[in-house]
C-alpha cells in the first residue's frame, strides 16, 4: 500500500502505544506540528484500510462516559511498514542535506 | 432535546452514506470520535466533517462492495453473488430504496437510448421521451415507498443471493430467515402528503385545462381512388368546456366516493385487528423528497402544454383524475388525523376503496446471519446469530 502523508502519521501515532479515535487525531496534529488535522471520515479511511492489510488492529474496547473507545495499535508488520517508511525518508532528508549544502552556480 | 442528542442526531443522519454493517460496527465510536472533536458546544456537525463522512461513507461503500463486473452481473444478469459479497448484497436486498436500486438502472438506460441517439444524430429528441425518462426517478421513488416491503422479489432475491448453495463450504458467510414485522407508511404523514400532491396537481392542470391550445385529434384526408376511408393523427383546436364537463364529472364522483369511504372509515375502523407483524414507519424524508423531484417534472409538463410546444392534452384529464381523488384523500386525512395514532396508510386504503376492514399484517422475511461453523471442531465460530435485518 503506498503511503500518503496522513497514512504516515497515523501509523506513527500508534507507533507507541494503542489510541483510540480521538487520540490519534490529537497524537498526528503534535506530530505534525499542527498542520495536519484529519477529519473523522478520513481517519476511520485510513483506519479501515491499515486493518484490512494487517497494519492495524483492535486492541481494546472501554465505554467512557457513555461513549465506546476503540483502541488501535500497530501489528510487527505495520511496524516494519513505517519503519521501512521513516529510514527512506531519513535517507532522503541526508540526500536532500547534500544537495542543499552544494554552492550554487549562477542561473541558465 | 439536549445538545448532545442534537449533535448525536446531526451525525447519526451524515452517516448514513456509511453501509448498514459498518454503521452496526463502527457508528457509536465514530460518533464519540465526532463529539470530541466538536467540542462539548456544538449541537451539530461542521459542514467540513459533513462533506467529509459523505465523501468517506461512500469511498467505504465502493471498496466494501464487490468490483463493477460482478454488481453490474448481479444487478442487470442477476448471477448469484459470490459468498464473499453475501454481507454487501444483505445490506442491498435488505436496504432501503432496494426496488429503486433493482428496477431504476434498466429504464434509465432504455429511454437514455432513446433520448441520446437522436442528439447523437442531430436531430431534437422526442420530448415524450425525454419526458418519461424524468419521470422514472421519481416515480420509482414512489412505488419504492408507499409499498416497502415487495415479498416475491425480495424473498426470491434472499434465496438467490443470501443463502448456501449446494457443496459450499460451511465455513462460509452463511445467512438465515426468520420472522419479522412489515413496514407499513404512518396514515397522518401518508394521508397529509397524498392531500398536498393531489392539491397541486389540481390547481397546475386545472390552470393548464383552460388555455392549451390544441389537443391530439384524428384529422380525415381526402380519399384516395382505392381506399374508401382515410385519416391521419393530427391536432385540433381544444375547447376549455370540454374540461368543465369532465371536471364536474370528476367533482361529482370524488364527492359520492368520498362520502361512501368517510362512512366506511367511521363504521371499519374501529375494527382493526391488532398486527403482531406490523412496525409503522415515517419515511417523511423519502416521500418529501420524491415529491419535491414530481413539482418541478409536473410544472415542466403542464408549460409544455400550455405554450403548444406538445399536443398531447395529459393536463385535462390529470386535472379531472386529482379533482376525483382529492375529496377521498381529504376524508381520509381527517380520519387519520382524529382516529388511532396506529393506523397505517393501507388501512385507511383498504376501508375507502374496498369497503372491508383492514387485514391482519402477515410477517415477512428477516434475514439473520449465522455463525460459520468449523470443520475441525463442529463448533461455532462465530459469536452465535444475531438478528441483523
Amino acid at each position: 500500500m503506498a503511503l500518503s502523508e496522513q497514512t504516515y502519521l497515523v501509523l506513527l501515532a500508534l507507533a507507541d502505544e494503542p489510541r483510540h479515535g480521538y487520540g490519534v487525531v490529537q497524537e498526528v496534529r503534535t506530530l505534525s506540528d499542527d498542520r495536519v488535522k484529519l477529519g473523522a471520515g478520513t481517519l476511520y479511511g485510513i483506519l479501515d484500510r491499515l486493518v484490512a492489510a494487517g497494519q492495524a488492529e483492535v486492541s481494546n474496547e472501554v465505554v467512557v462516559e457513555g461513549r465506546l473507545r476503540r483502541y488501535y495499535r500497530l501489528t510487527p508488520g505495520g511496524r516494519a511498514v513505517v519503519e521501512a517508511h521513516t529510514a527512506e525518508l531519513a535517507a532522503l532528508a541526508r540526500r536532500a542535506r547534500r544537495v542543499l549544502a552544494r554552492p550554487a552556480f549562477g542561473g541558465v | 432535546m439536549s445538545d448532545t442528542d442534537r449533535f448525536d442526531r446531526s451525525a447519526r443522519f451524515w452517516l448514513r452514506a456509511y453501509p448498514v454493517r459498518w454503521r452496526a460496527v463502527r457508528g457509536d465510536e465514530l460518533i464519540g470520535v465526532l463529539r470530541d472533536l466538536a467540542g462539548p458546544e456544538a449541537t451539530r456537525l461542521s459542514l467540513r466533517e459533513s462533506l467529509g463522512l459523505l465523501r468517506s461513507g461512500w469511498a467505504t461503500r465502493w471498496r466494501d462492495g464487490p468490483p463493477l463486473r460482478t454488481r453490474l452481473a448481479y444487478r442487470w444478469l442477476d448471477r448469484p453473488i459470490p459468498p464473499r459479497y453475501r454481507e454487501w448484497a444483505r445490506d442491498d436486498i435488505d436496504g432501503r430504496w432496494y426496488d429503486t436500486r433493482r428496477m431504476l438502472l434498466a429504464p434509465i438506460a432504455v429511454y437514455g437510448i432513446f433520448w441520446l441517439v437522436p442528439v447523437l444524430r442531430g436531430r431534437q429528441s422526442d420530448l415524450f421521451f425525454v419526458f418519461l425518462w424524468a419521470m422514472i426517478l421519481p416515480v420509482t421513488l414512489w412505488f419504492d415507498l408507499l409499498r416497502p416491503v415487495r415479498d416475491p422479489y425480495r424473498t426470491r432475491a434472499v434465496n438467490r443471493h443470501l443463502m448456501p448453495r449446494l457443496g459450499e463450504p460451511t465455513t462460509a458467510m452463511r445467512f438465515g430467515q426468520t420472522r419479522g414485522a412489515r413496514p407499513r407508511i404512518e396514515a397522518r404523514l401518508g394521508t397529509t402528503l397524498a392531500c398536498l400532491a393531489l392539491g397541486f396537481g389540481a390547481v397546475l392542470w386545472t390552470t393548464v385545462a383552460l388555455v392549451v391550445p390544441r389537443g391530439p385529434a384524428i384529422v380525415g384526408c381526402p380519399p384516395e381512388p382505392e381506399s374508401l376511408v382515410c385519416f391521419t393523427f393530427g391536432s385540433a383546436s381544444w375547447h376549455p368546456q370540454r374540461w368543465a364537463a369532465l371536471a364536474a364529472v370528476a367533482i361529482i364522483v370524488g364527492l359520492l366516493l368520498a362520502r361512501r369511504a368517510g362512512r366506511r372509515t367511521a363504521r371499519l375502523l374501529s375494527e382493526r385487528p391488532a398486527q403482531p407483524y406490523r412496525a409503522l414507519v415515517n419515511r417523511a424524508p423519502g416521500l418529501i423528497t420524491a415529491l419535491v423531484l414530481l413539482v418541478p417534472l409536473a410544472g415542466w409538463q403542464a408549460w409544455l402544454e400550455a405554450t403548444g410546444r406538445w399536443v398531447a392534452l395529459i393536463s385535462p384529464w390529470a386535472s379531472a383524475i386529482c379533482l376525483l381523488m382529492l375529496p377521498g384523500a381529504l376524508v381520509a386525512a381527517r380520519a387519520a388525523r382524529h382516529g388511532p395514532s396506529d393506523t397505517a396508510l393501507v388501512d385507511l386504503w383498504q376501508i375507502g376503496l374496498h369497503g372491508r376492514a383492514p387485514q391482519l399484517d402477515t410477517w415477512v422475511v428477516v434475514v439473520v446471519r449465522m455463525p460459520a461453523v468449523s470443520l475441525d471442531a463442529g463448533e461455532p465460530t462465530d459469536d452465535g446469530p444475531g438478528v441483523t435485518a
